[in-house]
């Protein structure tokens, strides 16, 4: 600050150490004052500055010297009051004092230093007279407020932000007290669709609540009033003024607010993920019953593809067949009562009979053995181990436990005949095996089948999941379709080991033995 | 000289006429009843008491091998005739289980049904060819063979490599290291191996291994895995 130079020299101010206070309580009086953290100036009735304690002088950030030549209205334009606003000179409680001769209340001001810093101080003043009662200047004193200001415009701009933020969080929140409602945020007044949190104010907590859970946010309350730490979030229902619900979900902690036992709560409207988590299970649903109406698709398939290759079969067999068989046993009337060229042609006739019935019941029997039906598993694989070694060259040591005159469900009978099939058919093709082993063994509660060979062996994994074999996912699907389960171990090289196991349950299915339609 | 008695059953009706033609051309047989349905054959069986029942082994109703076993209980003094498609020795055996004499294809020729019907007569059994009593013989003999199957033979390497760890007393995540596979896998295996051989328990599984030769009760000498 700089300070004008005086208009017209002054007395020299008097100093804590001033020469002219002789009496011992004078000086008492004065050391008092120098040791007193408050400020003190005594002021003339012209203005002049004559006396400051060191208080004073520090908190004005002026030496003993300069004071001396400083008036009060030198301070114009470097006081502001309270409000930040530029007070006047004449308004000042010391220049009021002198005008009016009265003592004034403390006042808050803030003072420019020279070196630029404000300080903040509550001042006040008082009349000073003379032995005969004549106002003769005045003492202001004041309190350094500054620190305490700071803490409190630190306080307050760090409320500020906390009202920014709680304004600006996207979640509700809501402190309550008492059952009603003390603070309540912008984005809780968008939730409940008012216009503005002011309405909330006083409105009682349990209103906002859904009907449907007010008991159970009464307890929570409750709960958190009587010591909990906090409670989680719960998902529950508010209600709007105009009746209708929203579904939010809410976690609250306690809260002291003014001395008084609060409650601190967040809200999060959660219609959007409640109707994306209905959308997400109504895909599921579709998914799982999509599923379903596939596996019943490929299971139904797996029967249908099964039962026209029984009905083709048997068509072939028992239509075909036998015309053929009518047919030969007419040429062989023929032939016994035919003579010279006649019969020549006539033996011709039957040789090519014989050879198309042979073919009838090759083509009847690639398409489903009627054995399976008639006489069950074993019997049709050894039929079939004798043909597949006939044309492949590869030997089959079968053998089985438990199998023995021991009929099992059409499917399963099916499955096992029609994944043992496969899985020779793909040791001819890919394992260049020799020799391959087929096991079938039941227990009252399943029926195993197993395929070994020592062949090139594969990688089971990459084998099914490249897809290249749809033989075998095929069987996995049949066993999966039973209830049961295929299980392949093979090592490039070292053979492949292809187990499979279906479950019997022993109320479900009709074994084959009942199944008399195959005579029809 | 009293002629020989026939029943005749076979569901195809030209098929059926066919062989009454062929029966009934040899001056000493008669056709007493014929009919296409198996119940009624066993029905005809037991009225007419026939020398021979000519039966096809694939009958509405009743089955030809079922009409056989029922005939043997009801008319054991009548022979049993099957007529069939399937050159095929589990057929055969199941058809002279239940009681069939002669086994006739249904492509064999005419000459042999009616020298299978003499050769029943006779209480002789007849096969058509290509079967025969050695074939039918060497099948039983492999049937039975075939019917041995140990369930540890059904294990895989996996399967017996974890057995023999898991009966010394290793643990899964022991028997994991040992055999550079995860933990769960080898909780796979051991549940296979457990499930194959029936076993309910570790003692039941150790017992398994002590019986098989798989563990010794003889002091370990340093052995290694497998």
């Amino acid at each position: 600050m700089h300070v004008r130079r005086k208009r017209a020299p002054k007395p020299a101010p008097s100093s804590g150490v001033s020469s002219d206070i002789t009496t011992p309580g004078r000086d008492l009086a004065r050391r008092i004052l120098e040791a007193v953290p408050a400020g003190v100036v005594q002021v003339s009735m012209q203005g002049a500055i004559c006396f400051a304690n060191a208080a004073a002088m520090d908190f004005l950030g002026l030496s003993y010297d300069e004071l001396s030549t400083v008036y009060v209205s030198d301070f114009d334009r470097k006081v502001i009051c309270d409000d930040g606003r530029p007070c006047a000179a004449g308004d000042y409680p010391v220049s009021r004092c002198l005008a009016t001769g009265k003592p004034q209340l403390p006042t808050t001001l803030g003072v420019q230093r020279p070196d630029g810093n404000t300080r903040w101080g509550i001042f006040s003043a008082v009349p000073v007279h003379d032995d005969d009662e004549r106002l003769f200047g005045a003492v202001v004193t004041f309190i350094d407020i500054t620190e305490r200001r700071q803490t409190e415009e630190a306080l307050r701009e760090g409320e500020e932000r906390y009202r920014h933020l709680v304004e600006l969080c996207p979640d509700g929140i809501l402190v309550h007290t008492e059952g009603n409602v003390l603070f309540a945020n912008k984005a809780l007044a968008e939730i409940l669709e008012m216009k503005n949190s002011s309405e909330l104010i006083g409105v009682p907590v349990m209103d906002i609540v859904h009907p449907s859970f007010r008991r159970v946010v009464q307890r929570r309350i409750k709960e958190l009033l009587n010591g909990a730490p906090a409670q989680p979030w719960m998902e529950q229902k508010l209600v709007r003024r105009n009746g209708s619900a929203v579904e939010i979900e809410a976690a609250a902690r306690p809260f002291t607010f003014k001395g008084r036992h609060a409650v601190q709560v967040m809200l999060r409207d959660i219609t959007d993920r409640k109707r994306r988590d209905e959308e997400r299970d109504q895909l599921f649903n579709q998914v799982e019953s999509a599923r379903a109406r596939l596996e019943l698709l490929s299971r139904r398939l797996v029967d249908v593809q099964e039962a026209e290759r029984r009905r083709i079969a048997r068509e072939l067999h028992d239509e075909i067949g036998q015309e053929l068989t009518a047919l030969k046993l007419d040429l062989d009337r023929c032939a016994s009562i035919g003579r010279g060229e006649t019969s020549g042609a006539m033996r011709e006739a039957q040789t090519r009979v014989d050879h198309l019935v042979s073919l009838v019941r090759q083509m009847s029997l690639e398409l489903r053995p009627t054995m399976l039906d008639d006489l069950g598993l074993v019997p049709t694989l050894h039929w079939h181990f004798d043909r597949y070694t006939a044309v492949s060259g590869v030997r089959v040591h079968f053998k089985h436990n438990g199998v023995t005159d021991r009929r099992f469900p059409v499917r399963i009978e099916t499955a096992a005949y029609r994944m043992i099939q496969e899985a020779l058919t793909n040791v001819v093709r890919h394992s260049k095996a020799k020799e391959v082993s087929v096991r079938v063994w039941a227990s009252d509660s399943a029926l195993s089948i197993q395929v070994e060979d020592g062949g090139t062996g594969f990688d089971p994994e990459a084998a099914l999941a490249a897809r290249i074999s749809s033989g075998l996912s095929g069987m996995r699907e049949r066993a999966a379709l039973l209830g049961g389960h295929l299980t392949i171990e093979s090592t490039p090289g070292a053979g492949a080991h292809l187990t499979a196991e279906f479950p019997l349950s022993h109320n479900s299915e009709s074994t084959n033995e009942q199944n008399t339609d195959r005579f029809g | 000289m009293n002629k020989t008695r026939i029943v005749l059953a076979d569901d195809h009706q030209v098929v059926r006429e066919g062989f009454r033609a062929l029966l009934q051309a040899q001056p000493d047989f008669e056709i007493v009843g014929e009919t296409g349905d198996g119940l009624e054959a066993v029905r005809l069986v037991e009225k007419q008491k026939p020398h021979i029942l000519v039966v096809d082994l694939m009958m509405p109703g009743l089955n030809g091998l079922e009409v056989a076993r029922q005939v043997t209980q009801r008319s054991p003094r009548t022979r049993i005739v099957v007529l069939s498609m399937h050159a095929n020795e589990a057929y055969v055996l199941e058809a002279l289980k239940n009681g069939a004499c002669a086994y006739v294809l249904k492509d064999a020729s005419a000459a042999e049904l009616v020298r299978a019907v003499r050769e029943a007569l006779a209480g002789r059994r007849y096969l058509s060819p290509p079967l025969s009593e050695p074939a039918i013989d060497s099948y039983i003999q492999r049937a039975r063979t075939s019917a041995s199957l140990d369930l540890h033979d059904t294990l895989t390497n996996r399967e017996r490599e974890v057995l023999q760890l898991a009966a010394e007393g290793h643990t899964n995540a022991e028997i994991a290291t040992r055999l550079f596979i995860s933990p769960r896998t080898v909780e796979t295996h051991r549940a296979n191996v457990m499930h194959k051989l029936g076993l309910r328990s570790q003692t039941e599984l150790v017992r398994y291994a002590l019986e098989r030769g798989i563990l010794s009760l003889e002091p370990k000498l340093k052995r290694h895995n497998g």
